[in-house]
């Protein structure tokens, strides 16, 4: 009887120990989102080729780099998966092939509608380095995207030359765009973040079941960072860095997003 | 009589092995690390210790690289170039630093002490954690002007630096987020409470009657801000400077309001002796210089004067007699630290 009970009691305590190798199926999925950087219409490449802005000015694009994070997919009857946060930050980088794509696990679903932020949250800015690893990493992926004298990260950044700028203004016709500003530290302040909603096209739906993932594919239309709820003249203001005059820019970045198709992975 | 001997020589075996054995009793002076020890008459800190607690190794990488002109982009400037342990690490006689091929910032460099009670670093406090401070000056194009995602190949190529970061942080950890962490560790270990004051706070010494005197003007006069034990209360102030010709706005740079234009962060009195020249931008060379500002009438030029100075026309912003001031110049006296800026555990 003793022996009985001791081989049992191994048994439970062997169960209970290796819960995770009693897994069915996979309820999770692969669920990928792509960020396609456009210009008005034409995917955009580093160097020399020439863009056309909204009002008719050429730019040409040197540097494009922004951060994404605290993704929440939403699903048909309005549930939603929110990312945990420490995966969820990402820093698109158009001179890295590869850091356009962000992936998720998501649990299975057929999913219509994405959020996330376009920056880096308030709270993540005021962590310490142990939550500033990876893409916030400021020794080291997002060294770039980082203001040393705030600790602040710099939500996104654009620069490039346009032949529409006034040469009192920018000599070398350079146009430079940084947006950062996360709402202060000890005093509240600007804060430059933008949420970021995007319905997937009708038949579109991201749908996720165990081995069969997706990939979301959105276009970034970078020219809309300077057209939309604000037009910004590249002749007048060929320089924004401040977060005061930056948030003419954020408040355009939610329309730089729109769906282009959905990919079955 | 031959038995006593046989005793006594036994007892004597005895003791040569309890010596032997007891290495620990030897009164040689005693060189371990000490860690992080707060001094009596101080709060408790409120540097984040379990994030980054101080270890013998991980002090000593940071004390390597706070001296190692490595950091910089031409290997000629380190953390030590403008906070020199003899200065109470700051940079006596320079109102304002040289970066690498000598270019010059707009701010004086400020001692480093008690950094591990200090809420907000830089004078506009601009930075709320310690490990992240260091970033600015090694990015800084008028400091070091490195391309710190960069360092952590640097410092490998460079010999003992892989063993160091893996003795303190284990195997792989020769990266950016330690280096920080190491420099930290550093750091958190300049606590300058060795002076006469903190003599006479825990019992140890006595004031003279003039520093006593000096001590009585100094809390009725100068404490508001400057408040023990630490002798500033870490905020930021306008003392009524007129804007130098760098127009640094100060506070106001990153708070983004007006009210806080001109406003820099009120200094420690300790270990004046070791940091002239005085000020944000190190523009008053003297203490007689501090006291006749203080002394003088000061006008609200930019309307965020601090209150406490904000006196009718024609009268002084702090009124301090000849002797008051005299007192006080002794007793100022007193919180410099001989020990801190000779203390070889932090000296290179």
């Amino acid at each position: 009887m003793k022996k009985i009970l001791l081989l049992l009691s191994a048994a439970t305590l062997l169960f209970s120990c290796k819960p995770d190798k009693v897994v069915p199926e996979a309820t999770t999925g692969k669920l990928s989102v792509i960020f396609d950087n456009t210009a008005n219409g034409k995917p955009v490449n580093i160097g020399s080729e020439i863009y056309t802005s909204y009002i008719g000015q050429p730019f040409e694009v040197k540097i494009l780099r922004y951060f994404v994070s605290n993704f929440e997919f939403f699903r048909e009857d309005g549930t939603s998966y929110v990312v945990p946060q420490d995966s969820s930050y990402f820093l698109i980088n158009q001179e890295k092939a590869g850091s356009n794509i962000c992936d998720f696990t998501v649990p299975n679903g057929k999913y219509t509608k994405v959020r996330f932020m376009l920056g880096v949250d308030s709270l993540r800015n005021t962590m310490p380095l142990d939550k500033r690893q990876g893409a916030l990493d400021p020794t080291g992926d997002a060294a770039t995207m980082y203001w040393d004298w705030n600790s602040g990260y710099i939500h996104l950044m654009m620069e490039g030359k346009s032949d529409a700028t006034d040469t009192a203004l920018s000599p070398n016709r350079k146009i430079i765009y940084h947006v950062g500003g996360f709402g202060g530290m000890t005093t509240t302040t600007i804060n430059n973040t933008r949420w970021v909603e995007v319905d997937l096209k009708s038949g579109m739906a991201a749908s996720i079941n165990g081995a069969s993932g997706a990939g979301i594919v959105m276009n970034v239309d970078i020219a809309k960072l300077f057209f939309g709820t604000n037009t910004i003249d590249f002749y007048t203001s060929p320089f924004i860095m401040t977060e005061k005059d930056a948030a003419l820019l954020a408040d355009n970045f939610s329309g730089m997003f729109s769906h282009s198709s959905t990919i079955v992975e | 009589m031959k038995k006593r001997i046989v005793l006594l020589l036994i007892l004597g075996l005895y003791m040569l092995v309890w010596v032997a054995c007891n290495p620990d009793k030897d009164p040689e002076p005693d060189n371990s690390f000490p860690g992080f020890v707060k001094p009596e008459n101080f709060p408790a800190p409120t540097y984040h210790f379990e994030t980054n607690p101080i270890t013998e190794k991980g002090f000593q990488l940071g004390k390597k690289l706070f001296y190692d002109p490595i950091l910089s982009v031409d290997n000629t400037i380190s953390c030590a170039s403008c906070h020199i342990p003899t200065n109470a690490f700051a940079q006596q006689g320079h109102d304002i630093s040289h970066g690498v091929e000598s270019r010059l910032g707009t701010r004086n460099s400020p001692a480093l002490m008690h950094l591990a009670w200090m809420p907000l670093f830089f004078h506009d406090g601009g930075v709320a954690d310690l490990d992240l401070q260091p970033i600015s000056p090694i990015t800084s194009e008028v400091e070091m002007d490195m391309d710190i995602a960069l360092l952590p190949e640097k410092l490998a190529a460079a010999p003992e630096y892989k063993e160091m970061f893996e003795a303190a942080f284990g195997a792989g950890g020769l990266n950016g987020t330690n280096m920080l962490k190491a420099l930290s560790q550093f750091m958190l270990m300049c606590v300058s409470s060795n002076s006469k004051y903190d003599s006479v706070q825990t019992g140890k010494a006595v004031f003279s009657s003039l520093e006593n005197e000096g001590y009585i003007v100094f809390k009725s006069k100068c404490a508001s801000c400057h408040q023990e034990p630490f002798f500033t209360d870490f905020s930021f102030r306008n003392n009524g400077l007129p804007i130098s010709a760098s127009n640094d706005s100060g506070r106001a740079k990153i708070t983004l309001t007006n009210e806080d234009l001109y406003k820099f962060k009120v200094p420690s009195l300790r270990n004046l002796q070791y940091t002239a020249p005085f000020m944000h931008d190190g523009r008053m060379s003297t203490l007689t210089e501090v006291l006749t500002h203080y002394t003088s009438h000061i006008p609200d030029l930019y309307g965020t004067l601090d209150p406490i100075l904000k006196k009718p026309s024609g009268t002084s912003a702090i009124v301090l007699t000849p002797a008051e001031q005299t007192a006080l110049l002794a007793f100022l006296e007193t919180l410099n630290d001989k020990k801190f800026i000779t203390n070889p555990l932090l000296a290179p």
